[in-house]
């Protein structure tokens, strides 16, 4: 099934939001899909930190 | 330590501030299924990827801020895949891409690899040389110890030790790298010089340096092998915990596991990290604390107890291959005593 472009654009507007309010609250927690939405919201590159707490 | 320094260090925040940062704790959340997806095998190890999640830089381990945030700005440099990079090296190789490819190998533990494109690196761009030999350096010490021999690991850190640039803080992180090496390979008299040398480069180090908390393990181990003085070195293990480690079970069991690994001070241990045990939140935890409580009992001829806590481990997680080991070496343990 093709994907209308108004659809992808919602898309795209929903990650751009959920990027921006990441990124204005300190408090919320990032999540990876969040993380890569402002990487390409902000043309950076994002680096991942794989640790464990032990 | 990575965790620590990003608050602390100007270099890491400078290097921040260009790129999104996700710190993923691989054993909650998300965090276990974000690893597996990216294949992480050991901790920490660190990811850049471009818009796409495609990686384009991967490393394993922290060693020194300057050293974390050249590895971002490589990242930003060249926003090329890993794999467009592999195939580009292939064709025209370049210092920058054998150091690309030298970290890229190095997360899959081969080790062996990593220094050999390490040492391509440092062949094409001897201005580097320096830093090169301490990525060198590093992933020599990462590795077995049939990987490459002391004398081997001892030519590159005398090469840093006699480098203009080398300060008092890198001489005590060499000592510490070169201790540990001699170590491993069951060399520590050779080690030992490296030891006191460090130990004096860190004279007059104010509290708060970089390598505080590596003096304070260099004094542990002259405590333990120069100054033949265990309870010595039992206190300032202590010393180095945190307040309130008494009633964390990851830090108990840090504990126990740094006494297994010294083979001092078991009898303490084994209380330490039974309390770790009853203190751990979820299974996994549980789990590993077993396994080192199995250690220990090992460690003090107990093969029946190890055999014990070996089995609780593998109850809670049949697949875990550490659980396996363990259960298997007490039985033989047991079996070798009933023979």
């Amino acid at each position: 099934m093709r994907r209308s472009l108004p659809a992808v654009a919602l898309v795209a507007l929903a990650l751009v939001a959920s990027a921006a309010a990441a990124a204005t609250d300190p408090a919320a927690p990032l999540t990876y899909d969040k993380a890569l939405a402002m990487a390409r919201h902000e043309g950076k590159i994002l680096v991942i930190d794989f640790y464990a707490d032990w | 330590m990575f965790a620590r320094e990003a608050n602390s260090s100007e270099i890491i925040k400078g290097a921040m501030a260009d790129i999104i940062f996700l710190a993923n704790d691989c054993e909650k959340g998300e965090g276990p299924a974000i690893a597996k997806k990216f294949g992480i095998r050991g901790y920490p190890t660190y990811y850049a990827v471009n818009a796409q999640g495609e990686p384009i830089e991967r490393w394993i381990g922290y060693d020194v801020a300057q050293g974390w945030a050249d590895r971002v700005a490589a990242a930003r440099r060249d926003t090329r895949t890993l794999v467009e990079k592999k195939a580009a090296f292939a064709a025209q190789p370049t210092a920058d891409l054998a150091e690309s490819m030298a970290n890229d190998v190095a997360t899959g533990y081969d080790w062996a690899g990593s220094v050999a494109l390490f040492k391509q690196a440092r062949d094409l761009a001897p201005e580097r040389g320096d830093a090169l030999t301490r990525a060198i350096l590093t992933n020599m010490v990462s590795s077995e110890d049939t990987d490459f021999t002391f004398e081997e690991i001892r030519a590159e850190g005398d090469r840093l030790l006699t480098a203009a640039g080398t300060t008092a803080e890198d001489r005590v992180d060499l000592g510490s790298m070169l201790m540990d090496a001699a170590g491993a390979r069951g060399r520590e008299a050779d080690g030992l010089p490296y030891l006191e040398r460090a130990l004096g480069a860190a004279t007059g180090l104010p509290d708060d340096s970089r390598v505080a908390r590596t003096v304070k393990f260099l004094q542990i181990t002259h405590a333990l092998l120069v100054e033949k003085n265990t309870p010595r070195a039992v206190d300032l293990r202590k010393s180095l915990m945190p307040a309130n480690w008494l009633e964390e079970a990851k830090r108990l069991n840090q504990f126990a596991a740094w006494c297994l690994g010294a083979d001092v001070n078991l009898d303490e241990a084994d209380v330490m990290v039974l309390k770790a045990v009853e203190l751990a939140k979820t299974d996994p935890e549980r789990v590993r604390y077993l396994g080192t409580a199995a250690e220990v009992s090992l460690k003090r001829g107990d093969a029946a107890t190890a055999l014990e806590r070996g089995a609780r481990a593998l109850a809670l997680d049949p697949e875990n291959e550490d659980a396996k080991d363990l259960v298997a070496r007490a039985e033989a343990a047991q079996a070798g005593k009933t023979n």
